[in-house]
C-alpha cells in the first residue's frame, strides 16, 4: 500500500464508524471487527469519546417551546422492535451481534453457492447495491478466486484463518485492500475460513480459474 | 438555575448540587457536572424518573439540534432528530456504563445513530452490550485510560485551540458525515495527510490511540 499503512487505514476506519461516515455495509465490517477484536474496541472508544466531547462543545440551537412536553408524552410509547431471525448456538458463537440481524437463517440454513474449488458464497442482503456484502465458506487449504478489484475490498475473519502473502488473518482481524492490490489468500489448512467481505464494486476475476469463475462473482 | 414548573422537576433539581462548574478563567459550561449528568441517567434507570429526564433533556436537547443542523439538517428536522434522540436515552438509560463512557459520549453515539437512521435513512450495524461480555479483564486498561481523559477539563479546552485545519478535519469527519476518503477529496489533500491532521489533534486532545496498538496489521 502506498500512503498509509494497513494500521492506519483501519485506525481511519474506526474513527470513521465511530463519527457515523461509513456507508452501511463498510459499518458493517468495521463493527463486525470492533466487536471482536479488544484493541478495535479500545480505539472505538476513544473515537467516540472525541464525538462526546465535540458534542459538548457545540453552540447550543434553542429548541421548540414544546418540545419537551411532546417528548414526555411520548416516552411511554412502546418500542418498536424488530424481530430478530433466530440464529442456532454455532451461528450466535461465530458470527458477531452486529451482522446476527442481517443473516435470513442460521449459517447451516443458508443459501451457499459454490463459486469454486472448495470456496462457498452467501450474499448478505444490505439495503442498497452500492457494496457487495458476502459470506465466503473456504475448505481447508484451498484459495480464493485470484482477483483484482474496481474499488476497495473489506474482510473480516470470522472463524479460522487465512494467509495472503506473508500475512495471517485469524477470527476478528480486519483486512483492507485497496483497488491495486492484487491477492490470493488460501485458507489455514487445518481451519478452513469463514470471513465477511465487503466490496465496494465487484470484483474482477484473474486467472485461469478467476476467467471460468468470473460470471459467478458478476452481480 | 433552570426555569422548572413541573413539580417532580423541581423537587429533583433541589437535590442537585448548585454548583457552576466552571474552572477560574474558563468559558462558563452547563451548570451540570458530569457527576450531575450520570446521577440523572441512573435515576432514569432505576426509578424512571421523568424530573430527571427533562433536566436531562434542557442539557442534552439543544446540543442535539445544533449536530443535526451541521449534518444539513433543517431546523424542524434537526429538532426530530434530537427529539428522536432523547426519547432513546430514556429507553436505553439501563445500557449507560459510567465504568466504559461519559455521559456526553453515550448521548453522541445515540444521536449518531439517530442522524444516520433519520438522516441518511440508512440501518446502523450496532455493538450490543453483551459484545462485551465475554472480554478479558485486559480490557480494563483501556477503559481506565478513557476514564482518567474523561475526568480533565483540559481536554475540553484543547479542542477550543486546535490548529484550524485540525479543528477541520475533525469537524468534516463528525459533524458533516465525511469519511477519511471524502475529507481527502473534498480538501485536495493525500489520505495520509488527513490522517496524520487527525492524529495531531488527537494527540493534543491527548486521547488514547497508544503506541503498542500501533504495529503491523
Amino acid at each position: 500500500m502506498s500512503s498509509m499503512d494497513r494500521h492506519d487505514v483501519n485506525e481511519a476506519l474506526l474513527m470513521d464508524y465511530a463519527a457515523g461516515s461509513l456507508a452501511e455495509p463498510v459499518a458493517l465490517a468495521v463493527a463486525s471487527h470492533v466487536s471482536l477484536n479488544q484493541a478495535a474496541r479500545a480505539a472505538y472508544a476513544d473515537f467516540n469519546r472525541v464525538g462526546g466531547l465535540m458534542l459538548d462543545d457545540l453552540e447550543p440551537e434553542e429548541m421548540d417551546d414544546d418540545a419537551l412536553d411532546a417528548v414526555l408524552d411520548r416516552l411511554d410509547e412502546m418500542a418498536v422492535s424488530v424481530p430478530a431471525p433466530r440464529l442456532d448456538a454455532e451461528t450466535q458463537e461465530l458470527i458477531p451481534a452486529p451482522l446476527q440481524p442481517y443473516l435470513a437463517a442460521s449459517l447451516a440454513d443458508l443459501p451457499w453457492r459454490r463459486i469454486g474449488l472448495g470456496v462457498e458464497e452467501y450474499r448478505v442482503p444490505v439495503p442498497g447495491d452500492t457494496h457487495r456484502v458476502s459470506l465466503l465458506r473456504i475448505k481447508p487449504g484451498r484459495a480464493m478466486p485470484r482477483h483484482t478489484h474496481r474499488g476497495p475490498e473489506y474482510t473480516v475473519v470470522l472463524d479460522g484463518s487465512y494467509t495472503d502473502g506473508d500475512r495471517v488473518l485469524g477470527r476478528g482481524d480486519l483486512d483492507y485492500e485497496d483497488v491495486a492490490d492484487h491477492h490470493q489468500p488460501v485458507a489455514d489448512k487445518d481451519t478452513g475460513c469463514l470471513c465477511l467481505i465487503v466490496l465496494d464494486a465487484p470484483v474482477k476475476l484473474t486467472g485461469m480459474v478467476g476467467r471460468l469463475i468470473n460470471p459467478f462473482l458478476r452481480n | 438555575m433552570l426555569e422548572l414548573s413541573n413539580p417532580t422537576v423541581a423537587s429533583v433539581a433541589k437535590h442537585m448540587p448548585q454548583l457552576p462548574d466552571t474552572a477560574p478563567g474558563s468559558a462558563p459550561r452547563s451548570p451540570l457536572s458530569e457527576a450531575d449528568l450520570t446521577d440523572l441517567v441512573a435515576r432514569i434507570a432505576r426509578e424512571r424518573c421523568r424530573g430527571s429526564f427533562a433536566l436531562l433533556f434542557r442539557h442534552f436537547a439543544p446540543r442535539l439540534k445544533a449536530y443535526g443542523m451541521k449534518a444539513g439538517a433543517d431546523a424542524q428536522t434537526a429538532e426530530e432528530v434530537a427529539q428522536e434522540a432523547m426519547i432513546a436515552v430514556w429507553r436505553k438509560a439501563e445500557t449507560f456504563d459510567r465504568s466504559k463512557a461519559s455521559v456526553s459520549t453515550w448521548v453522541f453515539t445515540i444521536v449518531r445513530n439517530k442522524r444516520i437512521d433519520l438522516l441518511r435513512r440508512e440501518g446502523r450495524p450496532e455493538l450490543k452490550p453483551e459484545d462485551f461480555a465475554h472480554l478479558t479483564p485486559d480490557d480494563v486498561s483501556a477503559d481506565d485510560r478513557i476514564q482518567h481523559a474523561q475526568n480533565g477539563r483540559m481536554i475540553r479546552d484543547s479542542l477550543k485551540e486546535l490548529p484550524g485545519e485540525q479543528a477541520e478535519v475533525l469537524r468534516l469527519a463528525y459533524f458533516e458525515d465525511k469519511s477519511h476518503r471524502a475529507i481527502s477529496e473534498q480538501l485536495g489533500v493525500p489520505l495520509g495527510t488527513v490522517k496524520s491532521r487527525i492524529r495531531l489533534a488527537l494527540a493534543r486532545l491527548r486521547v488514547g490511540m497508544s503506541d503498542e496498538q500501533h504495529g503491523p496489521a
